[in-house]
Order: structure tokens, then C-alpha cells, then sequence
């Protein structure tokens, strides 16, 4: 163990953040300083770099933000808001509770917390501010309902998780987030009628008939998108990826071509999306250097060492294991993680008698957390970048969701059964 | 820091308690896959035959990056040995493409006496060009066709599938000339791909259907053996070169070793994955005649072959 | 018409440099923003194409994917060293609160003299990969696969364009004031 060079690389990164460093570039400078120092060729983290962006599963990423964009400048959102007000007005922090359940029908859907965020809060969040919630408010809840994501199947993680576990069923590990990921949710719902009733969040007055089917047919082109997504992925006509792409094909169709907005608004969408694009790319790219290096130092492997030796208890172990991905999730990129620790956690737990399908839940829900937790995670940056917020703001914001999250960790880690029931009933055992 | 204690040894030869040189070697599959279990195999095959001089440490589960990624570090130097498989390291080295071509080994005992006679080692000197070293080949078993839609015993039953396959011409070129509709998608969209019905099926060997967890979606499985790629293990011609000719050896040898140990770890995971198959009700069809499927893929060997002539025959020759 | 004072003179030079370089920095700008939107488009019309060919065509091109990729790294690359003109990449401000207006200063110093440094990184090494990667190409695009690191390389220079701009402009800033 290279404890010199893990010091340089987690110290010099920590003190650079703290002097107000972009992370980005606190990440990247103190990965090529560390490579340095172990005499691994520099150009190895240029090249962690480009792999960092270079990435299948980041593709959806710019067509979300973009159709995001063209749907806010251009008008689709507006309705969407009214529309909104027609179903959930009446109810207190109505759309508070849109937002968890937008993330747990297509959050399932984009597999990604990333895209899941860059999809729905470029249109949830504008719409909640403008409703009077807290901009943090806004931020940190579309942040933390992406978790669905990588709970609530089809689920990139899952399939990188059944992989580096030698071949766990995916079908079992599909099934068997549907039930902790709707626990999510329904804690989730509760918290925010809880903050909605507590800050006063607005319940309007209800909208008449005739007036509530005129937003409807209004806000009917902009609803398409969403079934324009669900149903694509569903026959099989496109994947997940690719339905980011025609989201974004058909917002502009409809914004440009049918409600004929000017052809150089186009112009500050595509700015616009390059910007938010900027900050998301540059942070991907670094942690991408910076993941290499910790893989390459052996950081998890080290720290499981230090904490597995401390009890055998299984329900020490499982909450040694919990703190242990929490921590791990914070400083590391999710698909990374999964990788390096699998195997190393997996026959731990095996061997206590844990099934690998509910170790894999936990490691989605546990990771989840990490993603959206500073000083790495790139759930917190998406948020940040696209709620135009700054990280202590949304971090702060955050706290409350952090610990119902733990909580239902805690029930999804102790009562097997959560994860278990379904894949156990459809797949038997 | 490998360079340098690589450096440090052959100055301070004398010396009583040396540090042992650590070596990383990259390895993409999972930890108790049968090609890790050969590289772990070959790294205490070295720790043992050098007393411990010489260290290599096998960095498991594609953690080090992607094999393309993998190959490139070690064209630098960055990282001292890999495995990887035949088709993307062709890419860099591309003679190594003739072991790609469909249904070109009668059967595996004609596939390892190729590469473990002077043809293989003849390949594997040709990645010297390209700043590695070839030291030896594993096992990856045979590819093969399967989908979610039908039986398929001859070509004629592949038209109308859209099969995922690598990106690679070679590949694309042999879906389409067996007369599927050949679709490239990265590997960790395939599942839901088919599950979803964007496309039909796939191709892959009988551990990676069952570890991909695709045999649960796509249950018609044909045994049509198209391709036998092996894997190979590579080293950095920028570490080989700090090595004294009595490690190389030694090295080389421990890679060699270590294909037995790997070929028998391939063996029982292939049964075992079959066996995981057959008990969740797949089809599994057996070709009889490889003759229509050979011919449908003729013109493959005229596009891509044409500069192999001689290797192609000298291949078929040494059945 | 008779001469103009020296002094007035040497203004009017400086204004004729401070043109020029208003409009070198206009069209620096122009092509790094416009080249990033192009690709931005042309990333989202490749993957609708791949969508159609194999729905309508049955037939999927095989540089679909490898293609939309290339785009992002090289918007990618670009649109960072964009977040560093506009300032907008992600920091953290816990110590805000205990800094002089000197050490605030001094803190911009030293961020944009780390980031020059890491521009300098890029530049050499994303050469350096791309040197490396001439042995290797992108099967599906067949394309040499040192396009991937070029924009390395390009992405570094526009931040080493960026970060002194950055200098000057609050030099200037600071004269006028
Ligand atoms: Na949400
Ligand atoms: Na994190």
C-alpha cells in the first residue's frame, strides 16, 4: 500500500478544493500530480480523461439537457406548468410530489441518475421556482428522487453490478429494486408533505372544467415528449440512449416548426446547453482521472482491509459495509465503484449468508446516495449545474434527504425481505 | 514506480533484501473469471520461480479501464502487462485479425495446435511492431449466434434478426453475410435491448451468455461456432525491455504455464454455464452441415483476408 | 492638417491594438462557441439516423455510436475551456467567509495560474496520446483513433487563451477604474 501517494492524491485534492479550486480541476491536478509522483506515465491521465467523456452511457446526457432547454425557451414548459397546476394544484406541495413521481416512472425508464436529473429537472425545476418552492428546495429534491433511477429497472448499474458479480441474474436484480425503489418514493411523498405543510407551500384554488381541458389540449404537444420516450423504449422502437436523441428531435420540431418560435432563439439553446454541458463534461472527465488513480493506488481495496477486520458480526458487517460504500461513494464515480468493490465485497457477504441480489440493491441504493454527496458525485453536479445553484447550497439542502434515504437503507439492508419478495415469487429461488 | 524499481534492480544487483519489482498487469473480466484465474496463475508462477524478486499484481474487473484503453497504456508504458482479447488488440496489430475469421478453425485441437506452434508464435512477434509483447494465448471458447425470436439451424433461418455485434467490419460483415441485420450496440445495452425487442439477439460464448444474464432473454441458442478468437496476454515492450534476459524467460514461460491452468478453469465455467442454460429451459441447436454457413461467408475472406493469403493456408494446412 | 501631439498619438495606437484585439477575442470566441453547437446538433442527428436506418432500413451503420461519441469529446473539451472564460466550472466557497479582500485576490491569482498549469497538461499529453494512438484506430468510424485526444490538445490551448485574457482583461478593468 502506497500510503504516501494516497495522502498526495485524497490532501492535495482536499486542500485545493477547500482554496476554492473548480473541483474539476482540483480533481485533475491532484491526479496528474499523484501519477507524477508514482512514475505513471502523465499522458495516462489525458487519457482518463477523454474515457471519462467517451462513454456510452453518458450519451443521453446533452440530448436531455438539450431538449430540456429547447422545452424551457421555447414555450413547452410554460403549458407543462399549467397542466401541472390541473392535477396537482389543489394539493399542498403538489408539485414537490410530480417531482418524486416523475423520477419513479421515468427515472426507471433513462436508467441513469444522471440523465435522470439533466431530463427532468431542466423542466421541474424552472416550474417549482416559478411556484414559489425554495430554489435549494427544488434542486435537492429532483436530485435525490433520481436515486429511482438506479433503483427502478432497466438500470445501467444493475447490469455493470451483474457483470462484475460473474453473472448475477439481471432479471432478479430488476425485480428486486422495484420494491426498495417504491419504498423510496413512498418516503419520499411523506417528507415532502411534511416540508410542503411546514413552509407553507401553495394549494391553489381548483381550475374549472372547461378551462382545465383548454391547458390540456395546450400542454398536449409538450406531454408527447414524455410518451414520445415511454413508449419508444417500450416496443422496442429505440433504447433508453437513443430516446434522449428523438426527445430532443421532436422538442424542436414542435417548438420551431409547429408553434413557429424564431429560429435564433435555437442559437441561445445551443449556448445555453453548452454551458450547463461545460461544467457536467469537465467534472466526468476529472473524476475519471481521479477514479484511476485511486484504483490504481488500491484506495478501496485498503479501506474494506481497514473496516472489515474490525467485527464478523453479520449486521455489524452489513452496516460496516454501508458506511464503508457511502464513504467510498462519496470521494468515487458510481460504475467505477461497482467494479472494484463487487468482488471484493461480494464473498464477504456471501459468505454471512446475504443473497448477491439484495447486496446488489444495496450497493445501487448506497452508491445512489454517494452520487448525489460532495466532494464527488456526479448526481450533486448535474444538480448544481442545472439548477444553477452552488454545491454548499444544494449539499445543505440536501441533509434532510440524505437521512430518509439512510433510513430506507437501513430497512431495505435489514429486512431482506423487501428486496427478496419479488424476484423470489416471479423467478422462484 | 515499476520503471524505477526496474531500474534500481539491475543497478544494485548485489544487493542482499532488494525491494521485489511490482509489476500491474490489467484485466477486464471479473475477479474469479478463468482468464483472471490464469493471470493469477502466471503472477505466481514468477513470484515463485524468482524467490519473490518479481511481484505481479492482477488488477481485476476492467478497473484499470476498458482493453482498448488497457492497450494503449501499455504501448506507453504505463502499465506492464494486460490481457486482452484478439479482436480489439487487432485493431493495433492487425495480422491478428486472421484469428477472427469466421469458421476458419475445423476445431478447437486445430485452434491450439495453430496457436501454440510456430503460427502463433509467429502472430504474436508481430505485436512487437506496435510496442508489446505477445507472451501467450487463453481460451475465450467459441462464439456463437443466439436470439429471442426462433430456432435457427441454417442460415437462411437468420434473415430478419437484427443481431448485436462489436463494432467491427469483421463482424458486421459476417452478421450480414449470413444474412441477419447486423447492429452495433455497446455491450451493457444489449439486455434490455432484447428484453425490449430493439433487436433479436447476439453473439457471444457460452460464459458470456449466461454471465450477461442474456440467456434470460433471448432463449434460442445455435451452436454454429462461428469464431474461436483467443485471448492474449500481452506485455509492455517498455517494461520487457528493463527485464534481464533470465526474467524474460522466465516470464514467458510462467505465460505459458499458466494457458493450462486457464484452458481447464475455461472448461469447467463453459460446462457450468451450460448447464445453467439447459436447467432454465433454452434451446440449444446443434449445427449439422457448417457447409451453407461457410459458403455464406466466402466473400468475407476475399474483403478481409486478402492480404493473409499465405497465413489463411498455412492456418488451414496445420489441421 | 497639421500633427497630431505624441501623446495623442500613442492612445490612438493603443485604441488601434485594443481594437485589433477586441476582434481577435470576438472571433476566438465566434469559432469555439459555434464549432461546440455544430457538434452538439450533429451528435443528436447521428443517433436519429442510427434510429431510423435500423428501424425503417434494417440496416444500423457501425460508426453510429463511435461517431456521437467523438462528437461529445470534442464539444466536450471545447465547451470546459468555455466554463473557464464565463467562470462557471463548479468551487466550493466554505472559506468565504474568512478571507480579506487580498487573499480573495490572491486566491483568483492562484486558481487561474493552476489552471494555466493544467492547460499546459493537456496541451502536451493530449499530443502525446494522440501520438500514441496513431498505432491504434476506431473500427467502427475506421478512423485513426488519435482524433480522440486532439481535443485534448485544443481544449488546453483555448484554456491557456482564456486564463491570460483572463489577466489582462482585469488589468484593464483596473486601469479604467
Ligand atoms: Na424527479
Ligand atoms: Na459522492
Amino acid at each position: 500500500m502506497d500510503i504516501p501517494a494516497i495522502t498526495l492524491l485524497l490532501g492535495s485534492f482536499i486542500t485545493l478544493m477547500l482554496l476554492k479550486i473548480p473541483i474539476a480541476f482540483a480533481l485533475g491536478i491532484s491526479s496528474v500530480a499523484t501519477a507524477y509522483y508514482v512514475g505513471v506515465p502523465v499522458a495516462m491521465m489525458a487519457q482518463a480523461l477523454v474515457r471519462g467523456i467517451n462513454s456510452f452511457s453518458l450519451l443521453s446526457i446533452p440530448f436531455f439537457i438539450l431538449a430540456g432547454e429547447i422545452m424551457g425557451q421555447g414555450g413547452i414548459s410554460k403549458q407543462l406548468i399549467k397542466f401541472a397546476d390541473v392535477l396537482v394544484g389543489r394539493v399542498r406541495g403538489g408539485l414537490a410530489m410530480v417531482n418524486v413521481l416523475d423520477s419513479t416512472f421515468f427515472g426507471g425508464i433513462s436508467g441513469s441518475a444522471v440523465a435522470d436529473i439533466s431530463s427532468l429537472g431542466s423542466i421541474m425545476i424552472p416550474m417549482m421556482r416559478e411556484k414559489g418552492y425554495d430554489n435549494d428546495y427544488s434542486v435537492a429534491i429532483t436530485v435525490a428522487t433520481s436515486a429511482q433511477a438506479v433503483l427502478i429497472p432497466p438500470s445501467h448499474n444493475m447490469i455493470i453490478y451483474s457483470l462484475a458479480a460473474g453473472g448475477v441474474s439481471v432479471g432478479k436484480l430488476f425485480l428486486g429494486g422495484i420494491v426498495p425503489g417504491l419504498t423510496l418514493s413512498v418516503a419520499l411523498l411523506i417528507y415532502t408533505y411534511i416540508v410542503a405543510v411546514k413552509r407553507g407551500y401553495p394549494a391553489e384554488r381548483p381550475v374549472p372544467f372547461r378551462e382545465a381541458l383548454i391547458i390540456t389540449r395546450d400542454a398536449f404537444l409538450g406531454l408527447v415528449t414524455a410518451l414520445i420516450i415511454v413508449v419508444g423504449v417500450v416496443t422496442g422502437l429505440y433504447t433508453a440512449t437513443e430516446s434522449a436523441a428523438i426527445a430532443a428531435v421532436y422538442a424542436f420540431i414542435v417548438t420551431f416548426l409547429v408553434y413557429k418560435v424564431p429560429i435564433k432563439v435555437f442559437k441561445n439553446v445551443l449556448i445555453d446547453s453548452l454551458q450547463t454541458l461545460a461544467i457536467v463534461i469537465a467534472l466526468i472527465a476529472s473524476s475519471s482521472a481521479f477514479g484511476w488513480m485511486l484504483a490504481y493506488l488500491k484506495v478501496p481495496a485498503l479501506a474494506t482491509e481497514v473496516l472489515l477486520s474490525l467485527s464478523s458480526n453479520k449486521y455489524v458487517i452489513l452496516l460496516i459495509i454501508n458506511l464503508l460504500l457511502l464513504f467510498l461513494g462519496m470521494i468515487m464515480d458510481m460504475a467505477p465503484l461497482i467494479l472494484i468493490a463487487t468482488p471484493i465485497l461480494l464473498p464477504v457477504v456471501t459468505n454471512v449468508g446475504i443473497d448477491p441480489i439484495h447486496f446488489g440493491i444495496l450497493m445501487m441504493l448506497n452508491l445512489a446516495i454517494g452520487l448525489m454527496t460532495p466532494p464527488v458525485g456526479s448526481a450533486l453536479f448535474v444538480g448544481c449545474a442545472v439548477g444553477d445553484i452552488s454545491v454548499e447550497e444544494l449539499t445543505k439542502a440536501l441533509i434532510p434527504f440524505y437521512v430518509v434515504m439512510i433510513a430506507v437503507l437501513l430497512l431495505v439492508t435489514y429486512v431482506p425481505a423487501i428486496t427478496m419478495f419479488l424476484p423470489n415469487l416471479m423467478m422462484g429461488n | 514506480q515499476n520503471g524505477s524499481e526496474t531500474d534500481q534492480n539491475s543497478d544494485k544487483q548485489g544487493e542482499v533484501a532488494q525491494e521485489p519489482i511490482v509489476l500491474k498487469l490489467a484485466e477486464n473480466q471479473p475477479e474469479d473469471y478463468p482468464t483472471t484465474i490464469g493471470d493469477k496463475e502466471m503472477a505466481r508462477i514468477v513470484e515463485e520461480k524468482t524467490n519473490g524478486r518479481i511481484k505481479i499484481e492482477v488488477y481485476a474487473g476492467g478497473q484499470l479501464g476498458d482493453e482498448k484503453s488497457v492497450i494503449e497504456a501499455i504501448q506507453m508504458g504505463g502499465l506492464d502487462f494486460a490481457r486482452v482479447n484478439a479482436q480489439p488488440l487487432s485493431d493495433f496489430a492487425k495480422t491478428l485479425r486472421v484469428l477472427s475469421l469466421p469458421y476458419l478453425f475445423e476445431n478447437e485441437d486445430h485452434l491450439w495446435k495453430v496457436l501454440n506452434g510456430p503460427i502463433g508464435e509467429e502472430i504474436l512477434d508481430t505485436l512487437e511492431e506496435s510496442d508489446m509483447i505477445g507472451l501467450t494465448y487463453y481460451d475465450s471458447g467459441t462464439r456463437n449466434f443466439y436470439n429471442s425470436k426462433r430456432e435457427v439451424k441454417t442460415p437462411e433461418d437468420m434473415k430478419g434478426l437484427k443481431i448485436r455485434v462489436q463494432q467491427s467490419e469483421l463482424m458486421v460483415g459476417l452478421v450480414e453475410a449470413v444474412g441477419a441485420s447486423a447492429t452495433p450496440m455497446p455491450y451493457g445495452e444489449v439486455y434490455s435491448a432484447i428484453q425490449t425487442g430493439v433487436i433479436h439477439g447476439a453473439e457471444n460464448n457460452w460464459p458470456s451468455y449466461d454471465s450477461s444474464s442474456h440467456y434470460e432473454v433471448a432463449k434460442y441458442f445455435t451452436m454454429d461456432q462461428h469464431t474461436m478468437t483467443p485471448e492474449v496476454v500481452v506485455a509492455s515492450k517498455a517494461t520487457w525491455d528493463k527485464l534481464s534476459d533470465e526474467d524474460k524467460a522466465i516470464i514467458k514461460e510462467a505465460a505459458r504455464a499458466s494457458q493450462d491452468v486457464q484452458r481447464k478453469a475455461w472448461k469447467e465455467y463453459e460446462e457450468k454455464s451450460i448447464a445453467k442454460v439447459k436447467a432454465n429451459g433454452n434451446i440449444i441447436t446443434e449445427v449439422e452441415d457448417f457447409k451453407p454457413w461457410q459458403d455464406a461467408v466466402a466473400p468475407l475472406y476475399e474483403k478481409f483476408g486478402a492480404d493473409y493469403k499465405d497465413l489463411i493456408e498455412e492456418i488451414k494446412a496445420a489441421k | 492638417m497639421h500633427k497630431l501631439p505624441p501623446i495623442l498619438n500613442r492612445r490612438q495606437n493603443n485604441r488601434r491594438v485594443e481594437d485589433l484585439f477586441k476582434k481577435i477575442d470576438e472571433y476566438f470566441n465566434k469559432f469555439v462557441e459555434y464549432f461546440g453547437m455544430v457538434l452538439l446538433v450533429l451528435m443528436t442527428i447521428i443517433v436519429s439516423w442510427v434510429v431510423f436506418t435500423r428501424y425503417f432500413l434494417g440496416k444500423t451503420p457501425a460508426w453510429g455510436e463511435e461517431s456521437a461519441l467523438l462528437c461529445m469529446v470534442w464539444f466536450g473539451f471545447l465547451s470546459i475551456a468555455l466554463g473557464v472564460r464565463d467562470d462557471t466550472h463548479i468551487a466550493i466557497q466554505v472559506i468565504d467567509k474568512f478571507l480579506t479582500p487580498a487573499q480573495e485576490r490572491f486566491l483568483v491569482i492562484l486558481k487561474r495560474i493552476l489552471i494555466f498549469a493544467f492547460s499546459v497538461f493537456m496541451i502536451v499529453e493530449g499530443f502525446n496520446m494522440s501520438k500514441v494512438a496513431t498505432k491504434n484506430y476506431m473500427p467502427g468510424l475506421k478512423l485513426n483513433s488519435s482524433f480522440l485526444y486532439i481535443p485534448v490538445t485544443l481544449g488546453g490551448i483555448a484554456m491557456v487563451y482564456y486564463t491570460i485574457t483572463s489577466f489582462i482583461k482585469d488589468k484593464t478593468r483596473e486601469e479604467t477604474i
